[in-house]
Formats: structure tokens, sequence, C-alpha cells
């Protein structure tokens, strides 16, 4: 290394006002008539930089400086006709201290370079001033004579100076020194460790000393400039390097070397510390020490120490702990499963599985990812025709820590095994299958787990979140059911559901997966859900909500849904559930006919699989009905309009299952004449293949009765 | 011209009623040019007179120092103004055996006076070393009292030679946790080389005359090396004063206009040659208030910095545009 390099500063003299380059001239300018500067010179060089220099006065400097800086300094300010990076700004006295803070590192000692910014000159470029610029200098003479420059809440400064980044993609095992490094672009590049068949180069791991930051950034050019860095008590980094290659390493290791030099810097107080791992990479082969070995000692040390280094700063791939700490989650999970990967579903496994979420994560799914999938998933282009959950897996899989299990099939036949794997431990079952059947199915499981189910409307701009609560009071089938009646009885759903005319789908569901739909609004949703579902599962309690997003306006609202408490009744082999919703408007009715029989009509849902009906909507007695004190005949008119209307605002999901009528003052027993009733209408129902249920309401409550 | 008033204001700590103050306030002498302006901008009287409205902005003085010479008669308006004050105070000492001040009335008499019994209470005499103001010890200061001396406050009479009663005193700024002075400042009014001489001849501690920032008598005036018509010989006393410069970084002020080289005195063209050719880094430490640092016309105060690295000169913040904004703009129009 020279010690004082007077070509970079050097030049002809010119007059300022001749300066070429509008850089230089600026700077020029401000020089001279800024009061704290003088003996201004211009130079230019050959490869047209124009040099700058003056004497700075009157900087801010103490009477007991840390460094040796003084309150009258001289500068050289280099302008490159590129002008594509900073000025180059160099303090040209020949004793003036080396290695300081924020002082860039130069293959000769002095001049020094000087650090007067860290943001990038592209930054700051449209809005260079050169008074400015003259005054970023004078800041960096005043503040270094304190140690100030390096503010105390900012972080170490990197210990090597480095051109490349390089990535630990994987986890080494048992000290295995053999790599697979590879170079991605000119600056940044991977390193993976293999078995030896598949290693590129052999890694040597060297520690080091704690070391007192100086946050000055070296960059060492050859083995004899890591000699600076103290390994152990005795030993440089070079010497150490040296005393294991000759030792242990050399005639074994046929491949190139690389090193990785962990370095702990401290702050001088000891309140910072800074944990950088290095790799040092030469061209050097361990085969080579070895042959050299014959030389001198002065010889041998003289290739060793000339033996080119680049240094490339290694980085750990992202990890799970990584992610949530980047993310700021705090509400972990051990395992969790997804029912689901489509559109809704892929979208939340990519928020759960960036943000770190939770440490397993079970998949299932049957789906392959289709062309027109890839209008709305998180899956890229070279997936299309995969497996979608095991793409996800895939996708994920370089994230150290994050266990991702695919299981390809369908929820609803999946083998015992699979069902154990996807349940054993689970904490969490979210389904966005938008089926169901898969959400009945999860309902009736008996297993402790909670679950939740989310799916987009037809239009995409509604989500809707059904989780169970902590106790399973509130199950996931009756939160469905009274997600129906919500939307039959609350005005602010009455375009929910609402089909448009590119709709391409089929009765039996509103979530089916082929609407249209667009992509910004499942964004939106999509992370609105993944964090509703983490907060809810925190709390213990059940949710029924919708969030509408009006994209219009950038507007998200949030849209509770009422949960309402259910009766329920077993008869025979048949599970009746009744909202009580439903109960309190048959008693409202019964008590505003005190004399009369009065009555109506019963709406809801059933599950033939499950042998459950429920009951969640009633329409009291039609105007054209006919009360008397002992008998009751339920008129039709309005009936059917209700019914559409109902249907549509369910989407085919309501059915009429039933009738209801009072007792007044009398005892819920069935007479004869509602005996009869019944069997009429349970024939009627039957040739539809419906259920029918009668409800009587008396003095002394409810009786229910339904046949399937 | 300078704006000492606002300049003053933008320093000074507010009471907890709002009022600006000083801790203390050093009459050095009773000329005209060190005691112009006092009344109306520092406030004369009990400090419960004080109306928030009448005497806006108005200075309270908590203890103010006097020289004998100050309090006696034949003085100017302005002087007349500060000795006024001074007798106000001085009163509720002499009314009061009991009495050692009290807010916005603490007074020392720096010096003998012939005619006034010497009152422990309110009398500082040379060779005193000062370690508190208005009552509260002061953990960064302490103030060391050189002169004047009897000798000279009757010279002073005698001649109706004001600037031989000057106050000189040492300012030695202390920093918490670093043991002795950080930094040192040798101020002497209007002192002339003879009383520079008498301290010299009377200072028993080589360490308090020592300084980092020596104040250039007499407003940089040539009396300081030797009889104003002698250009030629310099007087010991200020080669010895100056030789007590401390290291290498040492500063030297002119409070005075802008000096130039003609034979105005004060200042003096020829005092700012020998001070610069003393200071160890020349020029560049040799301060005049007129021209160090200007906003537009108007000259700004030399700030010094004291901390745990000793004392810093503070730059004025320049800023890009500056000068277009503090000057007026060319004439425009048609």
């Amino acid at each position: 290394m020279t010690d004082y390099n007077h070509k970079i500063t050097n030049g002809s003299s010119i007059r300022g006002e001749h300066l070429k380059l509008f850089r230089a001239k600026a700077i020029y300018k401000a020089a001279i008539v800024h009061p704290y500067t003088k003996d201004v010179q211009c130079y230019v060089n050959s490869k047209g930089d124009a040099i700058i220099k003056m004497h700075l006065t009157h900087l801010e400097i103490p009477d007991e400086p840390v460094f040796d800086i003084r309150d009258e300094e001289v500068i050289a300010v280099v302008c490159h006709p590129e002008d594509v990076n900073m000025p180059e700004v160099y303090a040209l006295r020949k004793d003036f201290p080396i290695e300081l803070p924020h002082s860039n590192a130069k293959p000769f000692t002095r001049p020094i370079s000087l650090c007067v910014s860290d943001v990038a000159f592209a930054d700051i470029r449209p809005q260079f001033n050169a008074h400015d610029f003259l005054n970023s200098i004078r800041r960096w003479f005043s503040l270094n004579s304190i140690n100030k420059l390096h503010e105390a809440n900012r972080p170490l400064e990197v210990f090597f100076g480095f051109q490349e980044i390089c990535c630990i993609l994987n986890e080494r095992s048992g000290g295995n020194p053999y790599i697979k490094y590879s170079q991605k672009t000119k600056y940044s590049s991977t390193l993976e460790f293999v078995e030896k068949s598949k290693a590129t180069h052999y890694l040597i791991g060297i520690s080091t000393e704690k070391i007192h930051a100086s946050n000055f950034v070296r960059i060492p050019q050859t083995m004899g400039d890591l000699k600076d860095v103290q390994s152990t008590d005795q030993f440089s980094l070079t010497d150490s390097l040296l005393a294991v290659l000759t030792k242990s390493v050399a005639g074994k290791a046929t491949l190139p070397l690389v090193i990785s030099i962990y370095i702990t810097q401290t702050s001088k107080d000891d309140k910072k510390t800074s944990q950088e791992l290095f790799l040092i990479k030469t061209n050097c082969l361990p085969k080579d020490v070895h042959k050299k070995k014959i030389l001198s000692k002065e010889a041998f040390e003289k290739w060793f120490y000339e033996l080119s280094v680049e240094v490339a700063l290694l980085d750990f791939m992202t990890s799970r702990c990584g992610n949530t700490i980047n993310n700021g989650i705090k509400d972990n999970f051990n395992k969790v499963s997804v029912v689901g990967t489509g559109t809704l579903g892929s979208a939340v496994i990519d928020h759960w599985a960036r943000q770190g979420c939770s440490e397993e994560i079970n998949l299932v799914d049957c789906d392959i990812l289709l062309p027109h999938n890839l209008s709305r998933h998180t899956l890229s282009t070279d997936k299309v025709m995969t497996s979608k959950v095991r793409s996800i897996k895939d996708t994920y899989h370089g994230i150290l820590f994050q266990k991702i299990n695919a299981i390809e099939g369908n929820f609803l036949t999946l083998n015992r095994n699979d069902r154990e794997r996807l349940f054993k431990n689970t904490e969490l079952v979210m389904d966005f299958s938008t089926s169901i059947a898969v959400e009945k199915k999860l309902a009736n499981d008996e297993q402790t787990f909670r679950r939740c189910t989310s799916f987009l409307n037809p239009k995409g701009d509604d989500v809707v979140l059904l989780i169970e609560d902590k106790e399973r009071n509130t199950r996931l089938d009756l939160l469905e059911m009274d997600y129906y009646r919500n939307l039959i009885v609350d005005e602010r759903f009455s375009q929910h559901l609402e089909q448009t005319e590119t709709v391409r789908t089929n009765t039996f569901s509103c979530r089916s997966e082929s609407m249209i739909l667009n992509y910004e609004n499942v964004r939106v949703l999509s992370a609105i859900i993944s964090k509703q579902i983490r907060k809810y599962y925190t709390s213990g309690q059940a949710c029924l909500n919708i969030w509408h997003f009006d994209a219009e306006n950038g507007i998200v609202l949030s849209l509770p849904m009422t949960i309402t408490n259910w009766h329920h009744e077993a008869l025979g082999g048949i599970q009746i559930y009744i909202s009580d919703a439903v109960e309190k408007e048959i008693q409202t009715m019964t008590a505003t006919s005190p004399d009369k029989e009065t009555g109506g009509c019963l709406f809801g849902s059933y599950d033939r699989d499950h042998n459950s009906i429920y009951v969640y909507y009633m329409i009291p007695a039609p105007k054209d009905s006919i009360h008397s004190p002992v008998s009751f005949v339920r008129g039709f008119n309005g009936l059917t309009t209700e019914y559409e209307r109902i249907t549509k605002l369910t989407y085919h999901q309501v059915r009429y299952l039933g009738e209801w009528h009072s007792h007044p003052n009398m005892p819920n027993t069935p007479s004869v004449t509602d005996k009869k009733q019944f069997e009429e209408l349970w024939e009627e129902q039957q040739s539809q293949d419906l259920p029918f249920v009668q409800m009587i309401y008396g003095n002394n409550g409810l009786f229910v009765t339904a046949a399937m | 011209m300078f704006d000492v008033k606002a300049d003053l204001l933008k320093e000074l700590k507010k009471d907890g009623l709002g009022r600006p103050f000083v801790d203390l306030f050093i009459s050095t002498h009773p000329h005209d040019d060190h005691c112009k302006g006092f009344a109306g901008n520092f406030y004369q009287g009990k400090v419960d007179d004080y109306d928030k409205d009448k005497n806006k902005d108005e200075i309270i003085i908590e203890e103010l120092w006097i020289t004998p010479r100050g309090l006696n008669n034949n003085l100017s308006s302005p002087a007349e103004d500060i000795r006024k004050e001074a007798k106000r105070r001085r009163k509720l000492y002499d009314d009061d055996k009991n009495f050692f001040g009290s807010k916005g009335n603490y007074l020392r008499i720096i010096g003998y006076d012939k005619n006034k019994e010497f009152d422990r209470r309110y009398c500082y005499v040379p060779g005193i070393l000062v370690t508190t103001v208005h009552g509260s010890s002061l953990s960064w200061l302490e103030i060391f009292i050189h002169a004047p001396f009897k000798e000279d406050v009757e010279t002073s009479k005698k001649y109706d030679d004001k600037n031989a009663t000057s106050v000189v005193v040492q300012f030695g700024f202390k920093i918490d946790g670093y043991t002795g002075y950080k930094s040192r400042v040798l101020m002497g009014g209007d002192a002339e080389h003879e009383i520079w001489q008498h301290i010299l001849d009377n200072n028993a501690d080589e360490e308090k005359l020592k300084w980092n920032i020596f104040l250039a008598p007499h407003h940089c005036s040539w009396s300081f090396f030797n009889d104003s018509d002698n250009k030629k010989e310099i007087k010991p006393s200020a080669d010895a004063i100056l030789d007590k410069q401390i290291d290498n970084y040492a500063h030297i002020i002119a409070s005075s206009n802008e000096i130039k080289n003609d034979d105005n005195n004060p200042p003096c063209y020829e005092a700012k040659q020998q001070y610069i050719k003393k200071l160890k880094l020349g020029s560049s430490h040799f301060l005049n208030t007129a021209t160090h640092s200007k906003v537009g016309n108007i000259p700004q105060p030399i700030v010094f910095k004291i901390n745990e690295n000793g004392k810093t000169l503070k730059e004025n913040a320049t800023v890009a545009g500056a000068t277009s904004i503090s000057n007026p703009a060319p004439r425009a129009g048609r």
C-alpha cells in the first residue's frame, strides 16, 4: 500500500472561472464566497477530473479534540466528468489521522478520503447545493473531532467493506466443510452446504477476538491485509489461517478455499455490539500451501501474504423467526392446517408464511394450478398444472425453520394417516375451500382444535369470516346458519350475494370458485382475514363478520353480524337446531294474539349427511290466515314473494322447513288436528325431498317435532 | 451595528414569571462605552415592582459588581444609572446588618474603598476566588479577582483615570466529572499596561493568569503594550500576560470596531499585529467582534462552547441563500 498518493489530487493549475465541469464550477463558486474558506485553487488532470483545493477555516474543533483534527484543514474536492458519484473529498494534511470513522478505505494511506454523505448521490443530485456540500465537509471535520460523526443511535459500521453479498441457503451440519458456491449476479451469490461430490469449494471458519468498533471500513485486498485482525491473543487472522492450512487441512482438501470469518464488534462503551459473518474468497488451493512450504520462511510468507482476497458479506437465508421479527408478529402458532389453497387460501398462506406466524403449516387440497388460476393466485406461471399444495410448499421451502407439509387430496375423503397428520396437535384449522361440505365436516369433528372458515362473495368485494369460540359453544355450522339469517334480516347485506352477469357458477354454493374476482380486492381482503383470524384466535371469541371493500373510495368497512344462541333438540336420529331469534319472534307473535291461535312458516337449512335441521327464520301469519281460539289456518298471501326474496338474498341456501302455531293459554301438546297437519305436510315435503318441522308454542313452552 | 440586546435575550434564561435575568453583571469601570444602554435594557429597582408590560424585556440583574470608582460622584449619565442601582442595593445592606442579599438585590463592590469600611457581606478584594453568585454555588464557574488594587483606585480618583479601576478577572470554567478548569478566560476591561504590571507583581499563583481566551484590553488598544504614542517598545507585562496562553489553541478577542491599518487607537492595528504574533496559531485565532461573523451587515456574537473537550468556537451556521435574504433585495421595477 502506497503511503501518500499525490497523483489523486494533482493536476495542472487552472483559473476557477475556466473550469468546464458544471459540478466543479458550482463548488468553486460556493468556495470563494463561503465565509470560512480561503486559498481556493483549481486544477484539472488528464482524465478530465477537476480538483478544487481550499483551506477550511474556523472549523468547530475543541481545544482537546478526540482525534487530531485542527480548526483549519486543507482539502481537495475531486469532481469527475461522469458526475454519477458524490465528488470525492480528501483531507490533504500529511499527518491527518487515519482510520477515522466515515473515512473511505483506499489502496493508499493518504490523503484521507472523507465519506461526507451516506445518501446515494442519485438521491442528492437533483437538489445538490455546493454551499451545503462544503458545509457537510465542515460538519465531517467538526463532528469527527469529538468522535460524534457516527451518531450514537446508528448501528456500528460494517467491519469489512464488501463488493458482494452471499446468502447461506441452508444449515451446516456436523462441521461439513463442503459448499456449493454459486455466483448469481456480479454482486451476489449463494452458498449451500452440500455433500463432497457436489461441492465447488472448501470452507474454513476462523474466529476472531472481540474488536472495539472504530466505524472505519477496511477493504482487505491481500491475505497480508488481514494481519491487522486479531484471531486469538497471539495470532492474527492470517496466521491462524495459515496454521489451519498447514496443520489440519493441507493435502486433504483439493477444492479452492474460502474462509468464513465471524467478527464481533463492540462500541467502546460496550453498549452496542454487531456480529458479522464474512466470506473471504481466495484463489488459493490448500494443496498449493502444502507445496509452497518447501520455500524459505520469508519466500513462503511473501507468497502467502500477497495472495489476493475478495470479501463478501455473508447473510443467512431468512428464517421463520426472522420473518416474525421483521413483521412484528407476536401471536405465534406451533401448528396450523389450511384446507383449500385457491385464491383466498393461497393469499392467506402467503401472509402467514412470510410473517412466520406458525412453525408448521399443513396444506390440504387436491387442486392443480390451472392457467386461469394464475390471474389471482400467489403461485407463479412455472407452477401451472402442478399440485397447488406441493408448489406452495416449494415456494416457501427456503425459509429456514419453517415447516410446510403438503397433503395432496380431497379433505372430505382423506385417509386416516393424512387426517392424523393434518389434525394432530393442530391449534387451528382454516378452511378456505369454498365448500359447505368441508365446513360442515369440520364443524362436526369432535377434536378440540379451533376452526374457522372464510370465503369471498361472488363479486369479490366482501370477505366473510366464521370462527368458532375457544370452547366451541358456537360451532361453524351454526355460524353459517346465522350468516344466512343475517343476510335475510339485515339490510346492510342486501347486495352481498348479488350475482353479476359474468358469473359462471352452479346453484349449490354461494362460494363457487369459478367467478370473476378482482385480484386487487382479493389481496386487500385476504390481508384483513389473515390478521383477523389471529386476533380472534387470541381473544378466544367467536366471530361472524363481513368486511366490505369499497374499491372506488379505497375504504374497507367492517360489518359485524349477529350471532344467535341455538336451542338443540334431538328427535330420534334427527338433530334440530333452532335459533333463539326464531323462538323470540314466535313468543312475540303469540303474545300479540293472546286469545286466538296464530302461526307462520319456518325456514332454514338441513344437512342430510349429519341428519341436522337448522331453523333460523320465521314468517308470521300471512294476512289471509284464519285465527280462532282453538284453530289456525295459515294463509299464503305474500308468502311466495317472501320466499323468493330470501332465496335470492341467500342464493338458494334457505328452504321452507315447516309450520308453527300457538296454543294460547294451553299446553303445547299437539292436537289431533295438529298431528294430521304434520302427516299431510310431511308427505308433501317428502315428495319434494325436503324435511318437515312442526312447532307448537303453548303455555309450557315450545314443542318441536320433525321428520327427514 | 450590533444588536446586543437581541443577542442577549436569545441566550438568557427567564425566571418563573417569564422575566429575563443574568446571574451576574460586572461593571468593570464607569466609562460611557461600558455603561450606555444600562437604563432601559437592565431592570433597576425592587424586583417586586417589575411590571411585565412597562419593563418588558428588561433584564433583571441578580448580582451586580461595581468598582468603588463607579460609586463615586462626577460620573456621566449612563454610569450614573448603574451607580444609582448599586447605591439602592448598598442601602439594603447598610440599613440591615442581617441582610445578605436577596433576588435582584445582591451587590459586590470590587476593591478597597478608603471612604467606606470594608464589609464582608458585599465587598471583594483582589486575590479572592469567587465560587458563589447571588447566594448560589456555581458548579461550572469560578472567578478569580485580580484587580482593581487599592493604589490604582486612588490613582484613578486623583487623575480621574477610570480605566485604572477596571475589574480584572479570570473565569475558570469547569465540567462535571473533570477536575480543574476545562477553559479559562482572562478579561481586564480597559486595564492598561501599568495595571497588568501590578497584577503580575502581586500575583502569587501562575495558574490564575493563564488563559484559553483573552479579551484584548481596552478594545484592542495599544495601551496594553505601552503608552499610546510609543509603538516600538512593548512593556514586559504584555509579553508576560500573552505568554500565559494555554497550549496551541488559545484565542484573543478584540471587542472593538473593525481594526483597520490606520492610526486609530483603539482599536490599534499594531496591537492586533502584536497579538497575532504572540498567538500560537496566529491570525486564525485572533477574532474581532465587528468582523468575525455577520448576518447581513449585523455582526454576530462570538460564541464558544465549553464541554469535556475544552472550548470550541461555534461557527455561525451558513445556509445556501442566506446572503440573499439577509440583505435588501436590489431595486426592482421600472
